[in-house]
């Protein structure tokens, strides 16, 4: 019996605990063990030629990577780098912020505060609803935020060309694309679509051109509270949103 | 509209985030983060005209994005790009490949251009880029990011988003096989040369017969 235990003790395989393993020996080349798996390392490498070549090999091809030159760009791709802002084809502004003509991101998000005041002056949907066509889909209705943000954008826009906020009216207007206009109201803080918000940037020249000769648009302006009463109160909300970027846009990529 | 509204209006949206930083002009993006991107790209794809392609498109990806970026995280962002666009790079050029040239079999794998030949203007080792270049490109990845970028495992890991034993045993097989690449690249310049000191007869017989 005795004899059969003293044989079991004397035969482990050697390469189970005499060695490092592959895991251990990277890691320790690149000092990312512990302190104290890095100490028994060292203590095993110190007895074990086999190991220590490893360590070696792993460490010469390191440093032959670490110590190599590197390349330096040539001034043309240096040159191509910097004219990117005046080349590269850019994506619509990202959800919930619009660009302002002189190139800076301004948000259009609504903060909770500005929608529970907008709520008393807001015409209810349904009321959009009896005056549209009854072949309303959902998209449609994606589509009337988007347009909701537009007038934001129109008004902030407004704003940066200094036209009184009346000049707004033409976001009501039936003849575009996108019927008339609604204010954001209680569901303007989710996600909107980029393209609503160009939309609002093309939108703000016909708007400029269109406030020198009379527009036939204006005449709906009346049936729709949002946009009469956004005239009021809207510059000094827009002023405070102008340094606001939304925390929707920081988790990007 | 007054200050302290202001602040209540940017606390609102983006609590506790940087309202004092200002963003840096793409200028100093450029100066301060080109020579990094390009000498990553360099090392991952191998050859100038791709290293070009590649910084610029990650330069492109910065400039769409800017406004997202967080500060401190900038270098991390840039090799996380950059990386990423070359294994896509990497695998949409394998599926063309695939897709157009079933019968290029006599190419073999791994057999790289001449190294002097597309290294010959840089200061680059030569034989150490085409041993890389033979490294699978996760392989190669790995590698580069943790000896020419010097990235720690964990960071190398977020920026492949692996764990970190594939982090350590991609670095160990990759380095192991840099090695042996290396040798071979080593062993087979030190016999050309010896070839070419020879008789040019023989040198021109050996060609032929290749």
């Amino acid at each position: 019996m005795s004899e059969g235990r003293w044989r079991i003790t004397v035969t482990p395989p050697d390469w189970g605990q005499d060695h490092l393993s592959s895991d251990a020996i990277v890691a320790y080349v690149d000092d990312e063990l512990a302190q104290g798996p890095h100490e028994r390392a060292t203590q095993h490498i110190a007895a074990c030629a086999e190991c220590e070549a490893q360590v070696r090999a792993q460490g010469q091809t390191r440093s032959a990577l670490r110590t190599a030159g590197g390349p330096v760009p040539p001034s043309t791709l240096l040159s191509t780098l910097r004219s990117i802002p005046e080349s590269a084809e850019l994506p619509p502004p990202p959800a919930g912020l619009a660009v302002t003509p002189d190139g800076q991101f301004v948000s259009v998000l609504r903060p909770q505060s500005d929608i529970l005041a907008l709520a008393g002056a807001e015409t209810p949907p349904a009321d959009h609803g009896r005056r549209r066509p009854p072949s309303r889909s959902p998209v449609q209705r994606r589509i009337r935020l988007g347009t909701g943000v537009a007038v934001s954008g129109l008004a902030l826009g407004a704003l940066a060309y200094g036209l009184p906020p009346t000049s707004t009216d033409p976001g009501s207007s039936t003849s575009g694309p996108f019927g008339g206009s609604v204010l954001g109201g209680g569901t303007a803080r989710t996600v909107v679509d980029g393209p609503g918000l160009l939309d609002a940037q093309m939108r703000l020249e016909r708007a400029v051109r269109r406030d020198s000769d009379p527009d036939p648009g204006r005449t709906d302006s009346d049936s729709d509270p949002g946009i009469t009463s956004g005239s009021e109160f809207e510059p000094d909300l827009l002023e405070g949103r102008l340094d606001v970027v939304p925390g929707s846009f920081i988790g990007m990529p | 509209m007054t200050d302290g509204s202001a602040t209540l209006l940017s606390g609102t949206v983006l609590p506790g985030e940087g309202a004092e930083w200002t963003p840096p002009s793409w200028d100093d993006v450029v100066r301060e983060h080109a020579d990094r991107v390009y000498r990553l790209a360099y090392r991952l794809t191998g050859n100038p005209h791709d290293a070009e392609d590649l910084t610029q498109e990650t330069f492109v990806r910065v400039f769409r994005s800017l406004a997202a970026y967080k500060p401190g995280t900038f270098e991390g962002w840039l090799h996380r790009i950059t990386t990423n666009l070359f294994l896509d790079m990497v695998r949409r050029r394998s599926r063309i490949r695939m897709e157009a040239l079933p019968e290029d079999s006599d190419r073999l794998p791994g057999r790289g251009p001449e190294p002097e030949q597309v290294f010959s203007e840089t200061h680059l080792d030569p034989v150490l880029q085409a041993a890389l270049d033979e490294l699978p490109p996760e392989f190669r990845a790995a590698v580069v990011l943790c000896d020419v970028e010097g990235l720690s495992y964990e960071e190398i890991g977020a920026t492949l988003g692996v764990k970190l034993g594939t982090v350590r045993s991609r670095i160990h097989r990759g380095r192991a096989a840099l090695r042996s690449a290396l040798e071979r690249h080593r062993a087979a310049e030190v016999q050309s040369a010896g070839a070419t000191a020879e008789d040019s007869d023989v040198g021109v017989l050996e060609e032929v017969h290749g």
